[in-house]
């Protein structure tokens, strides 16, 4: 009698070692079979790179600038949540704005909805279509259980579509054959968020497996920069359900999963009386659930077919706006070698149902109640001379019924040359493009930024002047066009380096033109009847949105990753990125929005195999827009492990500051809080 | 030691084992470096006193490509020393750290399996279903892709232990019940 289970079958991995054994059968690859016992079996598991080109890759044959967070480096760190996850990533830039609100842009533009950085869980969009940016405060899965998070900084528009303009965040969770059993993980942070989580993992039947999790969050907040209660705590509560089936030819993933919390934070608002503004606190309902069914088969003949079909309910009620949306997602690609060519292909189709409501401070001046994405792309890689060179060429075309008329058409030209072994050069020139949100064309909003009072130059109103937006139904894409050059590879035995170069141009990309000045509260037009400032405790100075910016960003990153003996790794990054704004001439240019220089350093000591110290220190270049000061941050972290049930796991965030102001949200809307040392204790019991 | 979490060891052991011949790779080269790379994440209880790490082949045909491959080549900072299990007669005294079974020896199998039982001995083998059937470590190539099975319950009882690492790249095999035989 035998009951044999097979708990996983990881065909990716797999998939990615065959992909390396093939080429190193090829008859024609002058390689020796001694090479064979240069790879390294780790490494490989841990470059694995699906984000580049939808399919398994070596990262060093990767044209693209791609770096990966492994859940081996979130266990060092101690980290707690995607976005300090990010901060260990070169070219990223993640600023906290308060206890549950972050801004992470990429390659020199950011904000609290960075509109050109694209991130999707396990291939499931997180980007929010309506307000173009991400809510990273619902965005926290159980940490143990993402297995990478692979970033590409600039453009991935060819396989991941409109609005990857300056980069793409993919953060794929493992399998859930990969841990059996239970486990329960607490964390304790005084100045941070809290967190207890039960997991639960196993089999369903012969071929399948499950795991299931339930997780609660709760933060108690922070103070307001300059003082006083910042009313930012919060709560959140997760459960996830994922199933996973693998036979020797197809795998299958069925995943589930809910969430409701409650988003503090502290609105500003308008107040007639000087300062001119007063703040109140207000909590956002957040809540959200969605249904995902993936499926890849690989076929006879080696090629692969990937699907994935997905509901996706997200809601939120905040002081600014409310907003229900599903999000109905149908994605199918194949993959095929013929000969020299590895080509992908697919498209998906993707309907939004939404239903959103304003604010005093919001208002929406056409009711959108829902769109359409439809997207196919091609990808073709060449290969010309075998492990030299190699160009991939690729197209994407994709429509979205919120600009009916653009066919968006996103093409690619890459190019691998390894001139000699262990380094290779990439270089790219990519057009991406950036499609309006429902912000951009539909939303007025009141009050960003500063009241400017009266008897300021800036105000020739003997009231309050406010500052707002106006939406505009003519909005359009905008457009990027970007060349990049990269070289990686390894000095020695012990050295890698990674260097990437980028110029990214700009068509067309947002720039506000003053539009009106309307009395507030009548909503009379100074225009119309110039008397209505009698009886006004303000006015409203509104700015439309348009395409009449362009700009150009140019930077490069570079990563060292150092490795002097097996128990010691150290690793840096120095990032810039230097924005050049050509305004149109109605509007002007704020100064930099995003912290020109970065640097990293971090450092990860295993004197044994059960205990590991890390450090990481990071230092952040001043913003002038909004007004931040440069800064110096570190954490340090010590891990133990103690005979394979208990994990402990202690640090200290931000240690060389007992609070910084990190960001301001750019709408105005929020008001920031310090983010303050924290010193928090980490236990997982795995039973 | 177990040398899970340990990136890019292998970057650091392997300096400069450069063979000139521009050779033909073979099946058996993939799964000779594949073995070779399986160790890295395989503790082995207690510590060795041995100058050499074992490895014993049974597989006459594979021998030569063996010794020359792994040649000069370490195992846990040991020379590594192949063995030939010779046909004739399996000596249960011969010290091993890990057996290789090839296809070609696949009746040999069990008797390998049950001398070696109870004893610190990583076993690997390629003859279809072996993890299956209570190996260790099953390896196969099929349609030009390796793969690996590896059998948690059968590692465990000879007292091994194998890091997450491997396992995650691998089949992992429960089994609840040993096939009576």
């Amino acid at each position: 009698m035998r009951n044999t289970k097979i708990q996983q079958f990881d065909s990716l991995s797999t998939g990615l070692l065959s992909a390396i054994l093939l080429f190193w059968m090829s008859p024609s690859s002058a390689s020796s079979a001694n090479d064979l016992f240069d790879l390294s079996i780790e490494e490989l598991v841990n470059l694995q790179v699906t984000t580049v080109s939808r399919k398994a890759e070596r990262l060093s044959d990767t044209t693209s600038a791609v770096f990966v967070i492994t859940q081996d480096d979130i266990q060092r760190h101690g980290v707690r949540s995607i976005p300090d996850a990010l901060r260990l990533a070169p070219g990223l830039s993640v600023l906290q704005i308060d206890a549950n609100k972050w801004a992470v842009g990429s390659r020199g533009i950011s904000g609290r909805f960075a509109n050109k950085l694209l991130v999707l869980m396990d291939g499931r969009l997180l980007y929010t279509p309506s307000f173009s940016g991400v809510f990273w405060d619902v965005q926290q899965t159980l940490i143990e259980e993402v297995d990478r998070i692979e970033i590409i900084r600039g453009p991935g528009a060819v396989v991941w579509g409109t609005n990857a303009v300056n980069g793409v965040i993919n953060i794929i969770t493992k399998p859930s054959a990969s841990a059996p059993g239970g486990s329960v993980v607490g964390g304790l942070d005084p100045e941070g968020a809290e967190f207890l989580a039960v997991r639960q993992a196993g089999h369903l039947g012969d071929a399948s497996t499950y795991r299931a999790f339930l997780k609660y969050q709760s933060a108690d907040g922070n103070q307001l920069v300059g003082g006083g209660d910042g009313a930012d705590g919060w709560d959140l509560l997760r459960g996830s359900f994922r199933a996973d089936k693998a036979s020797d030819h197809s795998e299958m993933t069925l995943s589930v999963e809910a969430y409701t919390g409650s988003m503090g934070q502290t609105v500003i608002g308008f107040d007639p009386l000087p300062p001119f503004f007063d703040v109140f606190p207000n909590d956002a309902d957040v809540g959200g659930a969605f249904a995902a069914a993936n499926m890849s088969v690989t076929h006879h003949n080696n090629s692969k077919t990937t699907g994935q079909f997905y509901v996706d309910y997200t809601t939120r009620d905040s002081a600014l706006f409310s907003e229900d949306r599903t999000t109905f997602s149908f994605d199918l690609q194949h993959q095929r070698s013929f000969g020299r060519h590895d080509v992908v292909a697919g498209g998906w189709l993707r309907f939004n149902r939404y239903d959103i409501g304003g604010s005093n401070r919001l208002d929406l001046l056409a009711e959108v109640d829902g769109d359409r994405v439809i997207s196919a792309f091609v990808q073709d890689e060449i290969s010309i001379v075998d492990d030299a060179l190699s160009v991939e060429l690729g197209l994407k075309i994709e429509n979205n019924e919120l600009s009916p008329d653009d066919i968006e058409v996103m093409p690619t030209a890459r190019l691998l040359w390894k001139p000699v072994e262990k380094h290779s050069v990439w270089a790219a020139v990519t057009r991406a493009v950036r499609t309006p949100s429902i912000a951009d064309l539909t939303a007025a909003v009141s009050d960003i930024g500063i009241v400017i009072p009266p008897g300021d130059p800036f105000n020739p109103f003997p009231v309050p002047m406010r500052q707002g937006t106006v939406g505009n139904p003519a909005f359009e894409s905008e457009t990027n066009l970007s060349v990049e050059l990269g070289i990686r590879g390894q000095l020695n035995e012990t050295l890698s380096y990674d260097l990437a170069l980028f110029d990214m141009s700009y068509d067309g990309i947002r720039s506000f033109v003053p539009a009106d000045v309307n009395c507030s509260p009548s909503g009379i037009s100074i225009a119309v009847d110039p008397t209505c400032l009698f009886t006004s405790d303000s006015v409203i100075a509104r700015a439309v949105f348009t395409n009449d910016n362009d700009s150009t960003i140019r930077g490069g990153e570079l990563s060292l990753d150092w490795m002097p003996v097996k128990q010691w790794r150290v690793r840096s990054t120095v990032s810039y990125a230097r924005e050049r704004l050509e305004p149109a001439p109605s509007t002007f240019d704020a100064g930099s929005t995003y912290p020109e220089w970065q640097f990293s350093l971090r450092s990860e000591w295993s004197p044994t195999d059960s205990i590991g110290v890390a450090a990481f220190v990071r230092y952040v270049d001043e913003i002038e827009f909004p007004a931040i000061d440069e800064y110096w941050q570190a954490n340090v972290n010590l891990r133990w492990s103690i005979r394979d049930h208990w994990v402990v796991s202690m640090g200290v965030r931000n240690l060389l500051d007992d609070a910084t102001e990190e960001y301001r949200s750019e709408l105005g809307d929020v008001f920031p809080t310090e983010i303050e040392r924290s010193a928090f204790l980490n236990l997982r019991f795995s039973y | 030691m177990v040398f899970r979490y340990q990136l890019g060891i292998a970057l650091l052991l392997l300096g400069g084992v450069q063979l000139a011949a521009a050779d033909t790779v073979t099946e058996d080269d993939v799964k000779l470096a594949l073995i070779y790379k399986i160790t890295r994440f395989v503790s082995w209880p207690g510590a060795s006193s041995r100058s050499h790490f074992d490895l014993c082949l049974a597989g006459e045909r594979t021998y030569g490509v063996a010794t020359e491959r792994l040649r000069g080549r370490k195992i846990r900072d040991r020379d590594i020393r192949v063995t030939l299990l010779a046909r004739q007669a399996v000596d249960s005294q011969t010290h091993c750290d890990l057996v290789y079974v090839t296809q070609d020896e696949a009746d040999r199998t069990h008797i390998l399996m049950e001398s070696f039982a109870g004893y610190p001995v990583l076993m690997v083998s390629d003859v279809p279903g072996f993890a299956e059937d209570g190996g260790m470590v099953g390896l196969s190539f099929v349609d030009g892709r390796v793969g690996m099975t590896i059998n948690v319950a059968a590692y465990e009882r000879a007292g091994l232990t194998i890091g997450s690492q491997l396992l995650e790249l691998a089949h992992v095999i429960e089994v609840e019940q040993r096939a009576g035989r």
